[in-house]
């Protein structure tokens, strides 16, 4: 067995010049970063077999360019001696010293030198507050000595060069740091006693850093705070210690603290990363990292790259010492100073260079920040105290319209604004008005949209030729659903030109056809008597609907008939209103104050939600998206009170300005790389400009999932590519991702994430909707995701291959959710029962009764979950309808149930569809639940809303397997017909019961008699839980648990279970095993999860063990 | 979420508020004592690591069972941390790596040797697993030290146990010590947890073997190079699930109302956390008190900063600039 992938938390990461080293588990990997900041992978090397780096050491000593470095590597109880050569074209890591194994932890590591050479031994801070002086060429500990303050400790920090000079400053666990000089006089006991003690803390010390230069010394720890104390010369025998700084800032313990030149950094449980300066104030608040937190900091020697490591296994980079990778500025614009002008009430930016403003007096002003001048345009007493104001730029000009609230727009290009047109559109106030991009560039025409009274939206084609407005014509009349606030918010052409999408202020999408029929009209003015009160309005539309516009400028526009919608997703961003739509490859975004954004397709004319998706937390206010030329997409909108613009592939707000909200007008552009963000506040107009300073990649390693992962499914494999893997993890972070591990490289990327969950997510089904392997090598699947707080949701994945060889596409559709909560809310309303809990966690679920599926006329599927409330429920999913439904649902454990997996028996003439359930007892049920299947099939057939749970009857056989909880189940089907069911439990055994599963059919009764063959146990197949288990034959069995092993085992024809081989695994923690065939090799990948991710290869002759246990 | 969600979630924790326990644990030294009869004939018992003292507690309530048993019964409790006083437990405040400390149990008992010792100490878990664990086998040790010390022979010695990548080092370890080491898991400790308990019965030390807390016991290592990181020898001793099936099923989402004829009532915990590392970084966070960084603020401030009028009113009140013109992304800003 040969491990091929490991994705676990980064935990050591070191500079060396222009390189970076990192500690994965045992692998140490070599990045480059190059001048222009591009990274390369350059190294990958399983340096510490077991254990895991916690500690890259460099010897400083010998840094000649071009002359290999030596580095020490330790971690635990582990330390290997390393020479590290870069050159052009390779990175070399070659033994010193061979790995090994000490007697106690490892903390800290330093470089000693001798009169003769500068770095001869290494002294090794050891866990009980001991110090090693340490020979790495023959591997032998010269001497050991031990501080007179014995405990355990959490950290420590050694200085000094030489032995004679070595101070440890080692942090205990009753919260001192303890200072000692290792050559010290020893006491009676043969101790050396402290020169200092410092107390302060109020929890263990996880960090120490001393600073020479400054004669600082700094500590993080458990009480979430940073001190920084003055100590002066640490080698010094005796000095004072005076506490300078004592710095609270992150939400969480502090893991680690380094001093610099000018800053104190620090990096937390919090997943920040703070730069503080000596005064103690956050220069720097850096987050990006996901879940739960930084495990490992670097600073590059000219201390103005930062390098963190995450639990998420991701690393990062960022710019420090005021050299950020932006400079940003605040102006200013003294508007209401400069003129008296009136007070400023609508803003836009023409570009990042010209702003326009409108007053509540009804005059227009640009100002240019390069000449830094205002400059008045033209002022329309009928445009004062309401106006709506829009602008576009085309090619050589930029387009205003303006409209007011006796419904009068006037449109000019801000070039010529005495040559304008007005025009009146509505018999009241325009509610909005919106420019829309032609379809084709450098057209002379584009769009413009007006919402007047009643819900009436008019587009206006306007021409621009030769920098001034032509003509404007009519293209269309819309009418918006009914409801109170009734106007567009945003509109986009779809590229076929055949549709416009549009967003209104209550909360809908539609979807407009834009050649006209008369089709419209009728429904206008049934949309307007739907109205409450409208009454008496309904006379002004009659005349409004039938009459020849006199003040259409358009004479060749003829009376067009209102169009409604063809297509309507009624109040699907909630009552605050949709912001924006945009169209990117094929599909239609949009935004909304609910929070969300939505991807969508039109098909077939009609308007369908594939996906819901939301951005930081707690940015409730979404306003826009930017799709990137690099793939990257930003969501800007309003957090609070700040403007933010969110990244969602850095997974952090790139800009936020506290604006005071987006209630007042404000505008943002990008240009290249400069970008501005302008609002008004206190009768003033501020811009803020932010402008690239160096080009900096800061993502050097993607991250994976922020905390624990506790499913890992194989998805299928693509067919022209056979090494192309689709895996889907889940995790205790709220969401599921979409993997793809490409078994030529042997690395992981990421296809999709999901993160619809409001809590932690603990099982994965799927139900593929057609075979795997197809001819167009595309995989298409049902997923279900389930977890805490009793919620189950369901997407369709579609994977398929890109037009180059590694390119993979994913398109997830979300089609339906369940919550307990929300099903007992609606039967609460029907029916007085009161039975579930939103406090269940779903447990396991798996997909019941697959082979229905294939039959397009029913597009139901089947889910089994295992509860923690003690019940096993069942659920149909109606993909055609998105709708999922509880179905049927049995309490018979009485006991948190843990795992649940189905089997299906054939005979001939049919099939029974079979499931089996296991509790923290111990014990496993089996179900016929065929007849179930069929009821509820029946039943959804028909009318459902009054539906009512079935119950499920009672299991037909159960056997005690476990001791306690049975955390791993599978099945397999023998060649004799049998069914071979293994379990791992809490109580470190595998037991596998033989079953025989015979079937009585007569007219009135189905029964299935479940008959139990033999049992094959093994009581300590582990030392902690088995949680994973997998059958890769019917004659082999693999095992992972908890004590971090990966176990094949031979059950042999005579009975019994036989080791045939354990291999260590890097992951801890580990929650899931899941395996599938190599067809390659003939032999099996192994997948297994937990605090982190490995892929094994499984070969497919494994040697039998010679030695018996 | 209510200050009864976790009553949902944690049933154990739950019942030991209700029972007047300070803590879930003392369920799991119940459960222990069910499969093991652990305080059967004890008259002396130490409580390591005791704070905030559940298992003293059960000790308290099952050696002083009757009137005439609890004038013989001497319970020790030791922590680094004080603890609110529990009647018949006599308390030292001290460090069990100390030889003083081992000393002064004994005092207390009289020049005799304990006949149980248990230990319930469990770090504050970092996350990172390796460094968990070796914390937790060093705090083992540390009990497994002092009561070479403390205990006589065919004592019992019971203590939390983290099973993970390297715990069969201190089985092997254990069994050096006691006739008979088994791992037991009490129904109220959960089942995803890596927490599980030794009860090493039958303390014979080996022959000459002279207790020694001058340094610390350190766990062992793999024989030559990993050979048994993943070889098959590796010792595993024998599992024991303790408490009744019938208990409750710490895994189980319980509703509120447990019993048909009973209804919920809401009881606080019965000791807070006393002194918690985290408090004043918790005061500063609620008081938002926390340093944060500086955004940019422009030269000049002051005047009304226009508060958002309300939803319906603001339309009518304001003028709004629509964003409009970029490439595919036209965007309203209206307000």
């Amino acid at each position: 067995m040969e491990s091929l992938l490991l994705i676990a938390p980064i935990t050591a990461l070191e500079f060396v010049g222009d390189h970076l080293l990192s500690g994965e588990g045992p692998y140490l990997t070599v990045y480059s970063l190059e001048k222009d900041h591009l990274i390369s992978h350059r190294k990958r090397q399983n340096v510490l077999q077991g254990y895991t780096i916690h500690g890259i050491k460099l010897n400083s000593s010998a840094t000649v360019e071009g002359e290999p470095m030596i580095v020490a590597v330790f971690g635990s109880k582990g330390l290997i001696v390393l020479q590290l050569n870069i050159s052009d074209d390779d990175v070399s890591l070659t033994e010193i010293c061979m790995l090994r194994e000490l007697h106690d932890w490892i903390w800290d590591v330093q470089w000693l030198g001798d009169c003769l050479k500068p770095a001869a031994y290494l002294g090794l801070a050891l866990g009980h507050n001991s110090v090693a002086l340490y020979d790495f060429l023959s591997g032998k500990v010269l001497k050991e000595v031990h501080c007179a303050e014995k405990c355990i400790l959490y950290s420590a920090c050694f200085y000094g060069h030489s032995w004679e000079e070595l101070v440890l400053v080692s942090g205990t666990v009753f919260n001192q740091l303890v200072v000692w000089g290792v050559s010290d006089p020893t006491n009676k006991d043969g101790r050396t006693e402290p020169r200092q003690r410092i107390s302060g803390h109020n929890g263990v010390i996880f960090s120490i850093f001393y600073k020479k230069k400054r004669g600082l010394l700094a500590s993080a720890s458990d009480d979430r705070s940073l001190r920084i104390w003055d100590v002066g010369d640490l080698v010094a025998k005796s000095f004072d210690v005076k506490c300078l700084l004592v710095l609270y800032g992150h939400q969480s313990r502090v893991w680690s603290v380094k001093l610099l030149h000018e800053n104190i950094i620090s990096i937390g449980e919090d997943s920040a990363c703070i730069v503080w300066n000596y005064q103690g104030d956050i220069v720097s608040h850096f987050k990006g990292h996901k879940g739960r937190g930084i495990r490992a900091v670097a600073v590059q020697g000219r201390e103005d790259l930062v390098a963190t490591g995450g639990a998420d296994s991701a690393i990062r980079l960022w710019q420090i010492n005021g050299k950020s990778s932006r400079s940003n500025e605040l102006l200013s614009l003294q508007f209401s100073s400069s003129h008296s002008p009136g007070a400023p009430k609508a803003i836009a930016m023409v570009d990042t260079t010209l702003l326009i403003v409108m007053t509540d007096l009804g005059s227009i002003y640009t100002y240019d920040f390069i000449s830094k001048k205002w400059s008045f345009i033209l002022t329309d007493e009928n445009y004062k105290s309401y106006c709506q104001l829009d602008i576009y730029k085309t090619s050589n000009n930029v387009l205003c319209a303006i409209g007011n609230i006796t419904g009068e727009i006037k449109i000019f290009s801000l070039s010529s604004p005495k040559i304008f047109k007005d025009l009146k559109c509505h018999q009241g106030k325009i509610h909005s008005l919106s420019w829309v991009a032609p379809l084709c560039p450098g057209s002379f025409t584009c769009g413009l949209f007006s919402s007047g009274p009643y819900g009436l939206m008019v587009c206006l084609e306007v021409t621009c030729v030769s920098g001034y407005v032509e003509s404007v014509a009519e293209k269309g009349r819309f009418v918006l659903p009914a409801c109170k606030q009734r106007w567009h918010t945003s509109v986009a052409f779809l590229p076929d030109e055949e549709f416009i999408v549009c967003g209104d202020r209550r909360g809908s999408l539609m979807l407009f056809p834009m050649n006209a029929t008369n089709r419209g009209q009728d429904l206008f003015q049934g949309a307007i008597q739907s109205e409450s009160g409208a009454l008496h309005l309904k006379e002004n539309v009659d005349d409004f609907v039938g009459e020849q516009r006199p003040n259409c400028p358009s004479t060749a526009c003829s009376v067009l008939s209102v169009e409604g919608p063809v297509s309507l997703l009624f109040g699907i961003h909630g009552k605050l209103g949709v912001t924006s739509i945009s169209c990117h490859s094929g599909f239609v975004y949009s935004t909304g104050r609910d929070g969300f954004y939505r991807q969508l397709k039109v098909e077939r004319g009609q308007l369908t939600l594939l996906r819901k998706l939301k951005s930081c937390k707690g940015m409730e206010w979404i306003e826009r998206l930017s799709f990137t030329a690099d793939g990257n997409l930003l969501v800007m909108g309003f957090h609070a009170t700040d403007f933010v613009v969110w990244s969602t592939r850095t997974n952090e707000k790139l800009h936020c300005v506290p604006c005071g909200g987006g209630h007042r007008s404000w505008s943002y552009r990008k240009e290249e790389h400069t970008e501005v963000f302008a609002y008004i506040k206190s009768c003033d107009i501020f811009a803020y400009l932010s402008h690239p300073v160096g080009k900096t990649q800061s993502i050097l390693k993607e991250p994976v999932h922020g905390r624990e992962i506790t499913c890992v499914k194989y998805a299928g494999s693509l067919k022209t590519y056979e090494h192309l893997h689709v895996l889907l993890t889940s995790s205790e972070d709220t969401t599921v991702n979409i993997l793809c591990f490409n078994a030529a490289t042997n690395s992981l990327y990421q296809l999709s994430t999901i993160s619809d969950h409001i809590s932690s997510v603990k099982a994965l089904a799927l139900a593929q909707t057609k075979p795997c392997f197809q001819q167009d090598s595309s995989l298409s699947a049902v997923l279900f995701s389930a977890g805490g707080r009793a919620e189950i949701e369901c997407y369709h994945i579609q994977i398929n291959q890109g037009k180059d060889e590694e390119s993979v596409l994913c398109q997830v559709i979300h089609l339906a959710s369940h919550r307990l909560d929300e099903h007992w809310d609606r039967m609460k309303n029907k029916h007085r029962l009161v039975k579930m809990d939103p406090e269940t966690r779903y447990m396991a679920i798996t997909v019941v009764g697959e082979e229905v599926r294939d039959n397009p006329p029913s597009s139901l599927v089947f889910l089994a979950a295992a509860c923690s409330d003690g019940s096993v429920r069942f659920f149909a999913v109606c993909t055609n309808s998105r709708k999922m439904l509880l179905v049927a649902e049995s309490f018979y454990h009485q006991r948190c149930v843990l795992k649940i997996r189905p089997f299906v028996h054939r005979f001939v003439g049919g099939k029974r569809d079979l499931l089996c359930s296991a509790a923290t007892d111990g014990r496993i049920a089996f179900w016929d639940v065929t007849d179930t299947i069929e009821e509820a099939r029946n039943i959804l057939q028909g009318e459902h809303e009054d539906f009512q749970p079935l119950n499920l009857e009672d299991p037909c056989f159960t056997v005690s397997a476990h001791q306690c909880g049975i955390n791993s189940l599978h099945i397999q089907e023998t060649k004799d017909g049998h069914y071979l069911v293994a379990s791992g439990g809490d109580d470190n055994s595998i037991h596998i019961c033989q079953l025989t599963v015979n079937n009585t059919t007569c007219e009135t009764d189905n029964r299935t008699s479940i008959q139990l063959l033999k049992v094959f146990t093994v009581p300590s197949a582990h030392a902690a839980h088995v949680t994973g288990l997998r059958f890769l034959r019917e004659d082999l069995l693999a095992s992972v648990s908890v004590d971090q092993r990966l176990s094949l085992w031979h059950l042999r024809k005579d009975g019994g279970l036989h080791p045939r081989g354990t291999k260590f695994c890097h992951v801890a923690d580990v929650s899931e095993l899941d395996c599938w065939e190599n067809v390659a090799t003939g032999g099996h990948y192994g997948v297994l999860c937990g605090q982190g991710l490995e892929i094994m290869c499984i070969p497919s002759k494994v040697p039998e063990l010679d030695q018996e246990g | 979420m209510g200050r009864s969600s976790k009553d949902k979630r944690d049933i154990y924790y739950r019942l030991a508020k209700e029972e007047g326990w300070r803590a879930r644990s003392a369920f799991k030294l119940l459960q222990l004592d069910e499969e093991y009869r652990l305080f059967q004939g004890v008259q002396r018992a130490v409580d390591l690591c005791a704070a905030p003292g559940s298992w003293s507690q059960v000790l308290s309530r099952k050696l002083r069972g009757s009137e005439e048993q609890s004038g013989q019964v001497k319970i020790v409790a030791v922590d680094l941390q004080a603890m609110a006083p529990l009647p018949g437990v006599i308390q030292i405040q001290g460090d069990i790596t100390k030889v003083s400390t081992a000393h002064e149990i004994i005092r207390h008992f009289e020049g005799q040797p304990a006949d149980l010792v248990v230990c319930d100490g469990a770090p504050d878990v970092t996350g990172l697993h390796d460094i968990d664990e070796y914390i937790q086998a060093q705090l083992l040790l540390a009990a497994l030290n002092i009561t070479t010390h403390v205990l006589r022979d065919g004592g019992t010695f019971v203590a939390k146990i983290f099973r993970g990548k390297d715990v069969t080092l201190l089985y092997s370890q254990l069994q050096i010590f006691f006739r008979e080491v088994t791992c037991a898991k009490p129904r109220s400790s959960r089942n995803s947890s890596i927490e599980a308990f030794v009860v090493c019965q039958g303390y014979r030390p080996p022959e000459g073997y002279v207790p020694n807390m001058s340094n610390p016991l350190l766990d062992h290592c793999y024989d030559v190079h990993f050979n048994q990181l993943e070889g098959p020898n590796r010792v595993i001793v024998p599992f024991l699930a303790c408490g009744d099936l019938s208990a409750y099923d710490s895994d189980q989402t319980y509703p509120l109302k447990l019993q048909a004829d009973k209804d919920y009532t809401y009881v606080p915990p019965t000791q807070p956390p006393i002194c918690p590392p985290y408090q004043e970084a918790c005061f500063r966070k609620k008081n938002n008190l926390l340093a944060k960084e500086k955004l940019p603020h422009p030269e000049e401030q002051g005047g009304p900063t226009g508060t958002d009028p309300t939803e319906g009113g603001i339309e009518g009140l304001h003028i709004s600039a629509g964003e409009g013109g970029a490439p595919g992304g036209p965007g309203g800003g209206s307000a």
